[in-house]
């Protein structure tokens, strides 16, 4: 299941061709609290993010996608315990 | 052995650097195209050397180099594997924007910062406001964001610009009224 959330969140960050650094920034914008390698272990699906830092993540993704005409193919609400 | 062609200002890889191409010598006896560097490596030892261009974003930013103190050295199969390490390598190095200069990177963390606390201004308005969580507050955004594509930052721009109005005159709620 974390691996499932992650492989899904890291898919979608190269579908909106983003780097994880990039990702990292968006994410640390909208108040994000874990620093760039959390991050990174949270996509290699190495640590479970929490529901809110699941949405944080989903939602700088989301509005990537909007930037590049899209809508908001990531869902929210697919975090780790208590999501 | 890189010291010294960075000093001289030649050799294989700064070439493979510059020009974004592999470049290798398979004899350092018979080499004519680094006059400056070359004695130096031959000094060493060094006999063959074999530089693959390293790139970030499609552009050089160095070289991979390998060196052997023995002639002809480098088969075919040998500079393909190495080849595919400055591949391999150049793809880590785009992921890192080693490209981006640090002047860009400490403009964008800036921008970074402004952006997070006006974010979390206009949390700290709808916490007060609503009586809700930070998380809450955040998901409020978001929803608003969600539902109406617009960026969450320039709706957090917007609450911290609705506490802005104009100051009220407290006799009759006009600004500037003559009898206030």
């Amino acid at each position: 299941m974390v691996e499932q959330a992650s492989d899904t969140l890291d898919r979608f960050r190269q579908d909106a061709d983003l780097t994880r650094s990039e990702l990292w920034l968006r994410y640390f914008e909208l108040g994000g609290m874990s620093s760039a390698m959390q991050l990174e272990a949270i996509l290699y699906g190495a640590l479970l993010a929490s529901p809110h830092d699941y949405d944080i993540i989903a939602h700088a993704l989301n509005e990537r996608f909007v930037e590049l005409g899209g809508n908001h193919p990531v869902p929210y609400g697919e975090g780790g315990p208590g999501a | 052995m890189d010291t010294y062609q960075y000093a001289t200002g030649e050799g294989p890889c700064v070439d493979a650097s510059i020009e974004g191409r592999a470049f290798q010598t398979q004899s350092l006896t018979d080499e004519r195209r680094w006059p400056a560097f070359t004695p130096s490596a031959h000094a060493l030892g060094i006999n063959a050397i074999l530089s693959s261009p390293l790139r970030a974003s499609k552009q050089p930013v160095g070289a991979l180099n390998i060196y052997s103190r023995q002639p002809s050295a480098f088969a075919s199969d040998d500079q393909k594997l190495a080849s595919v390490f400055a591949i391999e390598a150049s793809i880590i190095l785009t992921e890192a924007r080693v490209d981006v200069s640090a002047e860009d990177r400490a403009a964008r963390f800036q921008s970074a910062l402004l952006v997070r606390e006006t974010i979390a201004q206009a949390q700290g308005i709808l916490m007060g406001q609503e009586g809700l969580s930070a998380d809450d507050a955040f998901t409020l955004l978001r929803t608003h964001s969600q539902q109406t594509s617009q960026p969450l930052f320039e709706r957090a721009q917007e609450i911290i610009a609705s506490l802005r109005r104009p100051p009220r005159d407290r006799g009759t709620g006009r600004v500037g009224d003559p009898n206030g």
